[in-house]
Parts: structure tokens; C-alpha cells; sequence
């Protein structure tokens, strides 16, 4: 691949501080996120799966320099994010866009649609008002499905599906070349879910969009990814293409965490992997690899080596000391 | 079937709001076993946690159960029990686990006292012998330290740990039935894994009938034995796990089957049901899923299907499939 990485993160830091005290002394870190590195082509999904806690959605908004990193760095389209100014992240923003999880709380109950996607088309100088932004809103409008005649109504008004189309309407009104998409189903029903997953995947094609897509659903990730990259506190544990990683996982964690997922199949009963106990705090996370506390394959080494994130070939990342065969 | 430890019949829950009657559920009758699992899927807003709700007799104003509605456990009939017997039943004979292992369990007592008072309630035990019956039971649901748990508060434990004290406190008293509304959704996948079997586990010790709620169509083929699906407040089709997954014939089963993303499917592009759930206070007329029904009949917007047995065990209610048949 000679082709340049729309964006480039390294060696990501994001630790958000425990105060406590009168003086509000800070007495340590919840390790949110420590230490990630992928890279996203154009036009590619990347997703990151993990459970509640384990940084994927601190990550997705480090990225769009909405939280600020604490260290690493962060490369769109080959300009640094870390040190731009606002006027210029400002101007990177046309071009970075996010889709939040809950399409509840995420729309302005005061505001019509149109308002909402005419907002960043008008402050960014894209448009002035007029019958020309008029006809831009309902032209974004219909491309995510919305009737025109939507277009003066409130949020109160929608059905979740529908309010997850206009937050996507509102990522894309500025045409961006990648947007974060932060568990963008996982709060729709099932017959809604594929609806939203569907309209994603076209607008990809017709967009050229790079996506980040966040979620926990695995089967979800498997549909609309083609790499996918496993957190578990806060470090990727496992990042390769959706195909091996889906077929022959190599981290003890990704196995567990497939075996885990309820399949809509009575009559495959698959031997299931289960993990005992929970997620240790991302505050004060296991020493040596995070993951020992748990994993069924446990050695002395993981308690005190961290493992590193390696190739095994044909670019499947993994952290393990004791990768499972392929 | 001289299994049947609950018959429901008929179950009519309305509420009867400023704007008009909800018929949150609307003729609904299944039975259920002892040692299998009933369970009950569908999507949000399809009265399935009001059935639940309902069996407990926990519906409050405006909602009422309408009369003609019957709720048989073994040979008491439910719905027409004073509010003292019904208390005697309840938490006793049947009891429920919620869905929110967050807010359900009080915040200020110690989770000890919160199982010794079902045990002091209905079994009339000593506060020693209850106090003893609780480590027991947070022994049984597989929790470690279970002695010092008892004098801990909920806000000490985890989401997953929670859950399983939910569950103790439901077995205390040994109920014939138990019923769980959506019981992992608030969990993590591998969380989730564990709650399952423990469930299962606990299902074939005791010989305990479950009715799970649940909108999670993998979880259906992991837990149940049958399945009632339901639409807007009745039942479009129920039948024997295997069959509902292999033989669907209500459209919207179908839908719903094939709109989930599976881990090992290939398809580029997720079927989906078009359009979103009715309004419950402006219902069709005819059949509640004919305005997203492809294989709609002019009848079916006038008359209401009534669910008819295509073979043993497999009722559907769809006019199309009957007339198919016939």
C-alpha cells in the first residue's frame, strides 16, 4: 500500500485525573486510553469493539481533538491535529465529522431540522442564507432519507431511526472526508439498526467516507467494517482485517469476546468461551499484560511483561505473549 | 400439557391516558412450563414489558387490565386477586428480575437485608436464619465472598454483580416461575455470557419456569424453549425455537430475522423492514404491520388476522399465510 493514511494516530495518551481532597489534589489517572496506534485509509472502516470502559469512544473524540490527548500524536491527511490552532482546527472540522449514540440527546429540542443542517453549512462560509441553502439542505435530507417536508420540524417529532438520519444528515451536510461514528445503532431496534447500517454503507460508496465506527456489537462491526481493531483498557489488544480477525482471532480476548455473542441460531451450540470475573478499573489496571487477570490462558509472564502490539504477518496485530495458532 | 404452571389468556392491558386508550397489549395469551423458558421478543414499544408486568400485577394507573383477561397460575386465577394475595404470590410463587441491576436494587440498605426481607416476608424466617439463607443464595449465584457481600451496599458492586444478586433475591423463595424483563441488556457481552448460563444452570437445578423478555433475537436462541413474537401488542406468530428460526412465516419475523447482522453471513448489504412501529394510540385498523408489510392483501388493512395453528405449536397470525395454506 503506497497510498497515504487519511489519518495516522501514535502512541495515543488520553488519562483523565482523579481529584479528591479539599485542594483538589489529583491522586491518579484513569488511563481512559494509553497508548494506540492505527492508521485509517480513505474510504476505509476501521472499527474499534471492546466492552463499556475500555476507552473506544474517548478515543473516537481524542481523535477529533474534542477531548484534548495528553500525549501521542494525530496526522489528517498529513498535517498535524496536535498543535493546530482554532482558527485552523475550525477549518479541519469541514472535513471531520461525528455521529453520536443516542439520537435523543444528541438534536437540540428548540431547533427544526433544517435549522440544525443549515447551522454548520452557514458557519463554516459554505453558504450563505438563501434559496441556494434551502435546496443543499433538502437535497442532504433525501440522500439520508428524510422527505423534504421534514425539513421544519422538531426533533420531538421523529422516530429514534429517524433521529439517527438526521444526525447523520448533520455529520454529512459539510461534506467531510471522515467522520467518527460513535455507537450509532446500539440504541435503535433491530429492524431500524439494519436500516441505519444500510444508509451508512451507501453513503460510504457515494461519499468516498472514511469511517471510525465505535461499537460493542461484533456482529455489527462485522458488517460494515474492513478492519477492526480490539480495546480492552484503554490498549488495542488485537487489529487486523475483518476477515481473520472474525475467522481465526488471535487474542484470547477477541476469542472470548466472540464466543460471548448470543447467536441467532438455535441448533449451533458453540463451545463457549467464559470469562470469569469483570473488568478490572481502568484507574488502577493489572500490572504486565492488562488482560491476565482474566484470560483463560494465563502464564507467569503475563503478570509482569506487557506485551507489545506485533505483527504476525499479513498486517494481524497482536498483543500477546502466547498468540493462539493461527 | 399438565406442565402448565402459568396460563395467560386473553391478556388485555390498557391505559387509558388525556390522549387516549393505549392498547399496550391487546389479547395476548401463551402458557408456560415448568423447566422451560418462554420467551417473549419483540421491539420496543410492543407491550412486551407490560405482559411482564402485568403477570406480576404491577400495572398501575392509567393502565387496568381489562376484564376478560386471565392470568392462571396453576389453579388461582391472578387478575381478580385482592392486593394482600396477590402479595403473598408475588416475589413468593413468581418473582421477576428487572432489567436494571442499576436502579433496581435500593441504594441504602445493605444487600444482606435486601434478600433476608423476602425470606422474613414470606417464609417466615428468623432475622440469623435469613441473614444465613442470603450467603447461601449470593453463594449459589456464583458470587465470591459472599459473606462479606452481604454487608456491602449495591453501589460497591459491579453492573454484572448486581445482576446476580438481582437474581438471588428472585430465587430466595424458590418461585415456580420466575420472570426476567430484558435481564442482560444493560450487560456486557462477556457479563452477559455469564449471566446466561448461570441462569440456565439455575433453570435445571430448580425445575423453575422462566419468562424472559428480551429484544435480542440471539438471546431468544440461546435461552428459549418457545417464543411468542409480538407486534403492537399481540402476538403475530409463536412457535417452538428451532422451528421460529429455521420456519418463520409472519412477515415480520421474517424481517426481523433476516435484518439482524450475523457473525457468519456475507452479505454485502442487511435486509430491512421498511418504515418504523405505529403510533399505539392511532393503531390500522386491520393488521398493526400491514403499512410495512410487502405481501400485504386488500383484507388486511380492513380485518384483523387472529392467530390460527399451522401445525402443532406454530400459530401465526397473517392472513396470507393462512390463505396460503388453506
Amino acid at each position: 500500500m503506497t497510498q497515504q493514511p487519511l489519518l495516522k494516530v501514535t502512541n495515543l495518551k488520553k488519562h483523565f485525573p482523579i481529584k479528591s481532597g479539599f485542594f483538589k489534589k489529583t491522586v491518579g489517572h484513569v488511563k481512559a486510553c494509553d497508548g494506540l496506534s492505527f492508521e485509517i485509509m480513505p474510504g476505509e472502516t476501521l472499527s474499534l469493539v471492546g466492552e463499556s470502559g475500555c476507552g473506544k469512544s474517548t478515543t473516537g473524540r481524542t481523535v477529533l481533538r474534542l477531548l484534548e490527548p495528553t500525549d501521542g500524536e494525530i496526522e489528517f491527511n498529513g498535517k498535524n491535529v496536535n498543535n493546530m490552532n482554532k482558527k485552523e482546527l475550525t477549518k479541519l472540522r469541514t472535513d471531520m465529522q461525528i455521529i453520536f449514540q443516542d439520537p435523543y440527546s444528541s438534536l437540540n429540542p428548540r431547533m427544526t431540522v433544517g435549522e440544525m443542517i443549515k447551522e454548520p453549512l452557514v458557519e463554516h462560509g459554505l453558504y450563505k442564507r438563501g434559496p441556494k441553502l434551502d435546496e443543499r439542505v433538502r437535497e442532504i435530507i433525501t440522500m439520508c432519507g428524510l422527505a423534504d417536508y421534514h425539513v421544519n420540524r422538531y426533533p420531538h417529532e421523529f422516530s429514534g431511526g429517524q433521529r439517527q438520519r438526521i444526525g447523520i444528515a448533520r455529520a454529512l451536510a459539510l461534506e467531510p472526508s471522515f467522520v467518527v461514528a460513535d455507537e450509532p445503532v446500539s440504541a435503535l431496534d433491530v429492524s431500524i439498526q439494519s436500516q441505519i447500517i444500510n444508509l451508512m454503507n451507501d453513503l460510504q460508496k457515494k461519499m468516498g467516507l472514511s469511517y471510525l465506527f465505535i461499537s460493542h456489537d461484533l456482529s455489527v462491526v462485522r458488517h460494515i467494517s474492513d478492519r477492526v481493531g480490539v480495546m480492552y483498557l484503554g490498549t488495542l489488544v488485537e487489529l487486523a482485517d475483518k476477515k481473520p480477525m472474525f475467522d481465526k482471532p488471535r487474542h484470547p480476548y477477541t476469542h472470548a469476546l466472540l464466543s460471548a455473542i448470543p447467536q441467532p441460531n438455535p441448533t449451533r451450540k458453540r463451545d463457549r468461551v467464559l470469562l470469569s470475573g469483570d473488568i478490572p478499573s481502568p484507574s488502577n489496571p493489572p500490572s504486565g499484560c492488562k488482560f491476565h487477570t482474566r484470560c483463560p490462558s494465563v502464564k507467569e509472564k503475563c503478570k509482569t511483561d506487557e506485551p507489545m502490539l506485533k505483527d504476525l504477518g499479513d498486517k494481524h496485530f497482536v498483543a500477546c505473549h502466547f498468540p493462539i495458532e493461527g | 400439557m399438565s406442565n402448565t404452571i402459568l396460563k395467560v389468556k386473553d391478556l388485555r392491558t390498557h391505559f387509558f391516558t388525556d390522549k387516549g386508550v393505549v392498547k399496550a397489549v391487546d389479547g395476548v395469551s401463551f402458557d408456560i412450563q415448568a423447566g422451560k423458558t418462554l420467551c417473549v421478543v419483540g421491539e420496543s414499544g410492543c407491550g412486551k414489558s407490560v405482559t411482564s408486568m402485568s403477570v406480576m400485577g404491577l400495572v398501575s394507573k392509567p393502565g387496568k387490565i381489562i376484564e376478560g383477561s386471565s392470568i392462571k397460575y396453576m389453579d388461582n386465577e391472578l387478575t381478580t386477586m385482592s392486593d394482600s394475595e396477590y402479595r403473598s404470590v408475588r416475589g413468593n410463587e413468581i418473582s421477576m428480575i428487572f432489567q436494571e441491576p442499576m436502579t433496581s436494587l435500593n441504594p441504602v440498605f445493605k444487600i444482606g437485608f435486601q434478600i433476608s426481607e423476602v425470606l422474613m416476608l414470606h417464609k417466615e424466617m428468623t432475622k440469623e436464619e435469613a441473614h444465613q439463607k442470603s450467603i447461601d443464595l449470593l453463594d449459589m449465584v456464583g458470587l465470591s465472598r459472599a459473606d462479606e457481600l452481604v454487608n456491602e451496599y449495591p453501589h460497591q458492586l459491579s453492573g454484572g454483580m448486581r445482576q446476580r444478586v438481582m437474581i438471588a433475591m428472585a430465587l430466595a423463595c424458590e418461585p415456580k416461575v420466575l420472570v426476567a424483563d430484558e435481564p442482560t441488556t444493560a450487560l456486557d457481552v462477556t457479563i452477559q455470557a455469564q449471566i446466561l448460563e448461570l441462569m440456565n444452570d439455575l433453570k435445571s437445578k430448580t425445575n423453575t419456569a422462566i419468562m424472559m423478555i428480551t429484544h435480542d433475537l440471539g438471546v431468544v436462541a440461546e435461552m428459549a424453549d418457545y417464543v411468542v413474537v409480538m407486534y403492537a401488542g399481540r402476538v403475530v406468530e409463536e412457535a417452538d425455537v428451532v422451528t421460529l428460526y429455521e420456519n418463520p412465516q409472519h412477515p415480520y419475523t421474517v424481517g426481523l430475522i433476516n435484518s439482524i447482522p450475523k457473525l457468519d453471513d456475507e452479505r454485502e448489504v442487511l435486509e430491512s423492514i421498511e418504515g418504523s412501529v405505529p403510533n399505539p394510540l392511532y393503531l390500522p385498523e386491520g393488521c398493526a404491520f400491514e403499512p410495512r408489510c410487502k405481501s400485504a392483501i386488500p383484507k388486511c388493512k380492513t380485518q384483523r388476522p387472529g392467530l390460527v395453528e399451522l401445525e402443532t405449536g406454530h400459530k401465526v397470525s397473517c392472513f396470507v399465510i393462512q390463505e396460503g395454506q388453506s
